[in-house]
């Protein structure tokens, strides 16, 4: 019985479509968003995307559409669908899209795609990626004049060059500002979960972190990565948020987040199309763009000096300028596929 | 930093819901209900807990909820193995798939998140945190205790003779007047509750319920279960070691580098060394598996 009624849920999910065509309004460009598995509600990567859109409705008066793909197989069909419907330009939000954008948007020569968080060399396609490693650069600075111990970590999810390149700008932004402040170098640990949806193992691993000193923890993990926070909120030290702004979860423990603007990146690349130099090709986002950066409001104010912040803000304007350079990950942009679902 | 004793006090961490499931494995085993269940009661019950605390604003509502919902996803399950010539197999998968779908469409309807529900408030944390006992949650405490108290109530009490009666032999307990398919299903339901305390410290270790936060430890309590060759205390040891091992190998993360994979991946290869006969012989109850006529 319970088989049969599991069967019949599978098979709804996967008859159902990918919503209603969305009729042409004259002089007006339609754009579609099609979501990550999760879809909606994620608190992060798709409520953004879709955030971008509803700014570029407004904003820009694009005619907009979403799709929320109940299972990775369907990406295809989905993607397929608003190009069959002539939209202008269709969004695939995250790597784990990149193979089925890679089998679609030859069929579809005419129509403009985009790809988030992945680089596809198609000349119909524009991959927009981030520059993570600037952002966590500031955020490792930040760690750097807030830690007593000398001792930070970062608990990563999985062991994959997407990961390390998060690591890398924390570490090199950590251990320039120990430098500036005269100390040395100090030491950033860092552990892999080996999972983006166990929270518990999350927590784990940060109060061996705690136990060998560490009092600021940076996570790069997904729902795993609750789990550090509520580590660190026990342990009474400091963690760090990624990709959308954590800082409400614990305010007094959560020091600051990494973001990174996925409706920035949407609201962007809708605007490169009205105004119609929208083209293929890699488009990389970092501080001097808007697309990654630093979090401050009224959650972590308290914790963040007038000087921290002065000092964070010259240090981003640096980074846009050039003046700071920091150091990327050969071969990071290749994403893992399969992290989550 | 004392090295030994973070290992001991993580050790004990991630053993507690790994020992409540083994336990909650064994009593359903031994009475003849395979159980690969086991981590749609850990899901429950972790939902059960993190929704009761959210709804009510209390720990103890928490528990309670918790033990329901496991309670409930176990009473289906029995129901299923002992009116039922369903394999016992095959409904525990189908179990954990529709039970994980469905704390995911519950958190939609409840909270409009499909991720994971919101967080306790500080003020529960601090509830939590203030509950524990030498730096314990009561919840360790009880799962600790609870080895005893299964080992006993299994060889010593007159419901554990006819639960492992009906699970070597049902016939000849009917022909002494048990009803089989009672003692199952009480059983299954009895792991069902033990299982969800396993779920309820879950969602209460990190202050909120997250989808797939079982994250496969229900499997695992089953091949604890194997391996201990379906013997609570051996089961039991066989959680701890395996937990020791995991909480080791956190610790040496840092400085050796070794691949998580490897003391993940540990516990199925003695699985399979225990069910070769390698070492000894496993000999799971009679009529496990065995649906009732």
């Amino acid at each position: 019985m319970i088989l049969a009624l599991s069967a019949a849920l599978v098979a709804g999910a996967v008859l159902r479509g990918p919503g209603e065509a969305v009729a042409p309004e004259p002089g007006k460009k339609r754009v579609a968003v099609v979501l990550s598995v999760g879809g909606l509600g994620d608190r992060s990567f798709n409520d953004m995307a879709y955030e971008g859109l509803l700014r570029a409705e407004e904003e820009l008066g694009v005619v907009i559409a979403y799709g929320e793909p109940a299972a990775m197989s369907e990406d295809e069909r989905y993607l397929a669908f608003y190009a069959e419907q002539g939209f202008d330009l269709v969004f695939a939000v995250g790597f784990l899209m990149h193979s089925a954008l890679e089998k679609v948007a030859p069929k579809y020569p005419d129509t403009q795609f985009a790809i988030i968080d992945s680089v596809i060399d198609q000349p119909n396609i524009a991959s927009v990626v981030f520059r993570e490693h600037e952002g966590s650069y500031l955020v490792g600075a930040l760690a750097a004049r807030k830690s007593e111990s000398g001792v930070i970590g970062i608990v990563k999810g999985m062991d994959a060059p997407l990961l390390m390149k998060f690591e890398h700008g924390y570490r090199q932004g950590f251990h320039a500002e120990r430098g500036r402040l005269g100390k040395e170098p100090g030491t950033v640990l860092s552990m892999v979960a080996g999972s983006f949806a166990d929270p518990n193992r999350g927590k784990e691993l940060t109060l061996v972190m705690v136990g060998e000193g560490a009092d600021v923890v940076y996570q790069a993990a997904g729902r795993t990565g609750n789990g550090v926070i509520m580590g660190a909120k026990e342990a009474g030290i400091y963690a760090i948020g990624v990709d959308a702004n954590q800082n409400h979860e614990r305010p007094g423990t959560v020091l600051t987040s990494m973001v990174k603007k996925v409706d920035v990146a949407v609201l962007e690349t809708c605007r490169d199309l009205v105004e119609g130099r929208l083209a293929g090709g890699m488009h990389s986002l970092g501080v001097a763009e808007g697309g990654v950066g630093w979090a401050l409001d009224a959650n972590n104010r308290a914790l963040v000096s007038a000087d921290d912040e002065a000092h964070l803000a010259d240090l981003a304007a640096q980074i846009a300028s050039g003046t700071i350079v920091v150091e990327d990950l050969p071969g990071s942009d290749e994403r893992t596929p399969g992290s989550d679902e | 930093m004392n090295v030994v004793a973070d290992t001991l006090v993580g050790t004990l961490g991630i053993a507690t819901p790994l020992l409540f499931a083994t336990l909650g494995g064994v009593v359903s085993e031994r009475s003849g209900v395979i159980n690969l269940g086991l981590e749609s009661y850990l899901l429950a019950g972790a939902f059960g807990a993190a929704a009761g605390t959210l709804a009510a604003g209390s720990l103890l509502v928490g528990v309670g909820v918790g033990l329901l919902a496991a309670g409930a996803v176990a009473l289906a399950h029995g129901i299923l193995a002992t009116r039922t010539r369903a394999d016992h197999v095959v409904t525990g998968v189908a179990l954990n798939l529709l039970v994980d779908a469905a704390t995911i469409a519950a958190l939609v309807s409840l909270y409009g998140t499909k991720g994971s529900s919101p967080l306790f408030s500080d003020g529960l944390v601090e509830a939590l945190g203030a509950s524990k006992v030498l730096g314990l949650s009561p919840l360790t405490w009880l799962s600790l205790v609870a080895i005893p108290l299964v080992v006993v109530a299994l060889a010593r009490t007159k419901a554990g003779l006819r639960l492992r009666a009906v699970g070597e032999n049902p016939r000849c307990a009917e022909s002494l007047g048990v009803s089989a398919a009672r003692v199952r299903l009480l059983s299954v339901v009895t792991a069902g509750l033990i299982t969800g305390l396993g779920g309820v410290f879950l969602a209460f270790d990190v202050g909120s319920f997250s989808k797939h936060m079982a994250g496969g430890r229900g499997y695992l309590a089953l091949a604890c279960v194997v391996i201990g060759k379906w013997r609570p205390r051996w089961a039991a040891a066989a959680a701890i070691g395996f937990a020791f091992l995991k909480a080791l190998a956190n610790q040496l993360q840092t400085a050796a580098r070794i691949p998580d994979e490897i003391p993940r991946m540990l516990p199925y290869v003695i699985t399979l060394v225990v069910l070769s006969g390698i070492v000894g012989r496993a000999r799971p109850p009679a009529a496990l598996g065995k649906p009732l006529a």
